[in-house]
């Protein structure tokens, strides 16, 4: 778990982690869309390169972009493989008696591949370089139009980032007890279904009275310091939307109008 | 049983960014049948050494011989499951591994995972449950609804169950009051008298000073001294630069000495302390 | 003196019949430090749990600054008291220290123009100031206690409730947590109230309330309640080292003082050794 890049945010200093995330998670949104419009070869280089500038922007290093990939790769394999044998249009390329690839597949595939990639990368590219606690500052603000019609915007944002926050510390408490489990002869890896079944209820069950114990203690905390979610509260972080945003959402805006045209003339 | 390190590495998480060198160059030798401590700060290796010597972790380079089993990094996973059975490792807060809807079925799950039939491991639960202090009216019951401190013997029954030779405890009495500490201690100190080999970690000097031979002092991924509990608080300049207290009566001991007095500072004993002051007097 | 908590017949169950608080009484003045000492399951984290409104009482008073807690007034109440529990882990709330001390202060609508200036007070007087932007798995326990303090130190209590608050960390976490808190009460003015089982804490503390089965069974000044020692053993507690040695002694027929506290008896040993 240790290697794991994706959704993992790197404290460093660059153009894109100083963006607002409001412009971020909306940019991620559209670039996302635009990935799905058939523009061809041409469009996904378009994009390919913006991709690029972007990992540049934000002083990732190319290892890793690789990393945030890698886990990945098994489904990317999986879904290629399939499309490959599935899709039968265009000319015929080779055929080894039930096996029969034709060219549509083949350029099919790679668009797949192209598009899981991008987004992959465009999607490490927003959690590397924003801090989860900005991400859900974002999210609330992006929600705010919905508070008229009821919907809880503070209590999910609040949710999400007490989520984030003990993310690191429920990892570490898992290994802990899968570790003092197997000291008591349980392997995780190994034996039979109903020995499986047994490993995971010693994993499951503590984990789950540790997580609830966690929670009341820290409702406890949270009400001992006057927590209210329905009275009104401040918020410490502010976001201030600069002109360099508006310039960058100008760029991102511009390179999916001109996907969306590409498609629609292709 | 003895347990020998030599040169043994260990590096968490290599050659990524978060690599973190835990063990540096350990060579240690514990002798069966003794009770050590192991101390040192938060962050010195403690917790990385205690799971090499039941295999939960493998040294990066190295090797650890326990008994007549040899560890080193290219060891397959599966030749050291006798070694989790050999070394009993109790987790810190160890309550928090109970699972089971009753007590007898969570003492007997370690036995069980070894192999052992469930009508002998049951004998074995009985016994243990006994020796950690709680009666057989508790077999039944489920362990959610004991105390913290009961749940905490429990889940030692649960480690004792597997009948190690070693047994390995990581701060066993945190959280406890004075008189459950104590309690706890005694017990190793009865397990370690019928011939079991017992490590501790402890922040507590007053308890290694009671209880425990020897001392192993960790600093920064080493093992800086490994000596008998009386030299080891002798070397007061060396544990002040580790920031570690010594033991109150050895402190108060030697509060008394600069002023005059000359009482042996390796006394251990309260009245055998009040004997020599008032000699002094 | 003022008294800032006065609790009055208090009556609590968790399960009917089984009475976890057994109608105490007690008050506490305002700027002491007080000490509630019991061992583990006589009821002592539950007090705090009602003081701050947490629990609801079965019966009985408790008046904290002269304001009685009840449900109007509990945000009254809880706005005097701030509490660090014992899990250090479980009470950090914020993604980063800044932004764990932050929280209170958004719960009291604070500007967040002033926020800064606030947030870096209080952390340089835990001496967290290097750690602002720091991720709690990154902190040691003791660290984390003393965000808590700051955080809590940030929305001006009068009172601050230690519950166990040390019991979890290393001895280097404690003695900083410990130094900490008696400075709080000396320079500040703030009234402590711990919630421990170690008796060398108690012994520097101005007040003791013994606890045992939900019931007050001794209260009043260290050198009064810790002298006790048959009480102190019959209720599974430690009794001072100070006190075991100066007792040995005066059983050897020496005259000198009953001490609870280590600094003073070795003090008088000196001063006896040197006139022989």
């Amino acid at each position: 778990m240790n290697g794991m890049m994706l959704g993992r945010y790197l404290p460093m200093d660059s153009f894109i982690h100083r963006l607002d995330p409001r412009l971020k998670i909306g940019s991620l949104l559209l670039l996302l869309i635009s990935v799905f419009f058939d523009a061809g070869f041409i469009g996904y280089g378009i994009l390919g390169i913006f991709v690029i500038v972007l990992v540049i922007l934000s002083k990732m290093k190319l290892s890793q972009v690789v990393k945030s990939i890698k886990p990945m790769i098994f489904m990317m394999i999986f879904l290629m493989f399939f499309n490959l044998l599935f899709i039968q249009k265009g000319t015929l390329l080779l055929s080894l008696g039930f096996l029969k690839i034709y060219d549509q597949a083949l350029i099919q595939t790679a668009y797949i591949f192209i598009r899981l990639i991008l987004i992959i990368i465009m999607t490490t590219i927003l959690t590397a370089t924003t801090k989860p606690l900005d991400l859900t500052l974002g999210i609330e603000h992006l929600l705010s139009p919905f508070k008229k019609i009821g919907f809880p915007t503070h209590e999910v944002a609040m949710m999400i980032s007490i989520a984030l926050r003990f993310i690191p510390t429920l990892l570490e408490e898992t290994q802990r007890i899968m570790k003092a489990q197997a000291s008591r002869g349980v392997e995780f890896s190994e034996g039979s279904l109903k020995e499986k079944i047994m490993s995971i209820v010693s994993l499951i069950i503590p984990l789950f009275i540790s997580a609830f114990q966690r929670a009341e203690d820290l409702a406890n905390a949270m009400e001992s310091r006057n927590y209210n979610p329905e009275a009104k509260r401040t918020r410490y972080k502010q976001l201030i939307w600069k002109v360099s945003d508006t310039i960058s959402f100008v760029c991102v805006c511009a390179v999916c109008a001109g996907i969306v045209t590409l498609s629609i003339v292709l | 049983m003895s347990i020998t390190f030599k040169k043994v590495e260990h590096v968490y998480s290599e050659n990524t960014p978060f690599s973190y060198h835990a063990l540096k160059g350990v060579d240690l030798n514990i002798k069966t049948g003794s009770m050590t401590a192991l101390i040192g700060h938060t962050g010195s290796g403690k917790s990385t050494l205690i799971q090499h010597i039941n295999a939960l972790l493998l040294p990066t380079s190295g090797e650890i011989q326990i008994e007549d089993v040899m560890i080193t990094a290219t060891n397959k996973p599966e030749s050291l499951k006798p070694l989790r059975k050999k070394a009993g490792l109790v987790f810190q807060f160890p309550e928090y591994q109970l699972f089971e809807e009753t007590i007898l079925k969570d003492i007997i799950f370690g036995p069980k995972n070894f192999g052992i039939e469930e009508s002998e491991a049951e004998i074995i639960a009985k016994k243990v449950l006994k020796l950690v202090g709680l009666d057989e009216s508790y077999l039944e019951k489920s362990p959610f609804d004991l105390s913290g401190g009961q749940k905490r013997r429990v889940a030692i029954a649960g480690i004792l169950a597997m009948d190690p030779d070693i047994l390995i405890l990581d701060e066993p009495t945190a959280g406890l009051d004075p008189q459950g500490a104590k309690e706890m201690l005694n017990l190793f100190k009865k397990i370690n008298r019928s011939g079991k080999t017992i490590i501790i970690v402890s922040h507590d000097m007053n308890q290694v000073l009671e209880y425990c031979d020897d001392v192993i002092v960790m600093s920064n991924g080493k093992v800086e001294r490994h000596e008998s509990v009386d030299e080891i608080f002798k070397e007061t300049e060396y544990l002040s630069s580790l920031s570690i207290d010594l033991p109150t009566i050895t402190s108060f001991i030697l509060q008394l000495n600069k002023h005059g007095f000359k009482i042996d500072s390796s006394i251990k004993d309260v009245d055998q302390l009040v004997k020599e002051i008032g000699g002094q007097l | 003196m003022e008294k800032i908590i006065e609790v009055k017949d208090l009556l609590f169950e968790y399960e009917e019949g089984l009475k976890t608080i057994n109608h105490i009484s007690f008050q506490i003045e305002k700027g002491t430090y007080t000490t509630i000492l019991g061992h583990n399951g006589s009821g002592k984290s539950t007090i705090a749990k009602l003081l701050i409104g947490l629990l609801a009482k079965q019966s009985g008073e408790i008046k904290v600054g002269g304001i009685d807690l009840n449900e109007e007034n509990l945000n009254k109440v809880r706005s005097q008291i701030g509490i660090v529990f014992q899990n250090p882990d479980n009470q950090f709330i914020g993604a980063t220290v800044r932004d764990d001390i932050a929280f209170g202060l958004e719960n009291m609508c604070v500007d967040p123009k002033k926020m800064d200036t606030i947030i870096n007070e209080y952390a340089s007087k835990v001496n967290m100031l290097d750690f602002l932007d720091h991720e709690p798995t990154k902190l040691s326990g003791g660290q984390k206690q003393r965000v808590a303090i700051a955080g809590i130190l940030a929305m001006s209590p009068s009172i601050i409730i230690l519950d166990e608050a040390t019991s979890m960390l290393d001895p280097k976490g404690k003695k900083e947590i410990n130094n900490l808190v008696h400075q709080l009460n000396k320079d500040k003015n703030i009234t402590i109230l711990s919630i421990t089982h170690d008796i060398e804490e108690a012994a520097l503390s101005d007040y003791v309330i013994l606890l045992n089965s939900g019931k007050v069974i001794d209260q009043g000044k260290p050198d009064e309640v810790l002298m006790k020692r048959k009480q102190l053993e019959s209720l599974s507690l430690d009794v001072p080292f100070a006190y075991k040695i100066s007792e040995g002694l005066r059983k050897q027929g020496i005259q000198i003082e009953t001490y609870i506290n280590q600094e003073k008896l070795v003090k008088e040993l000196c001063q006896l050794h040197s006139k022989k």
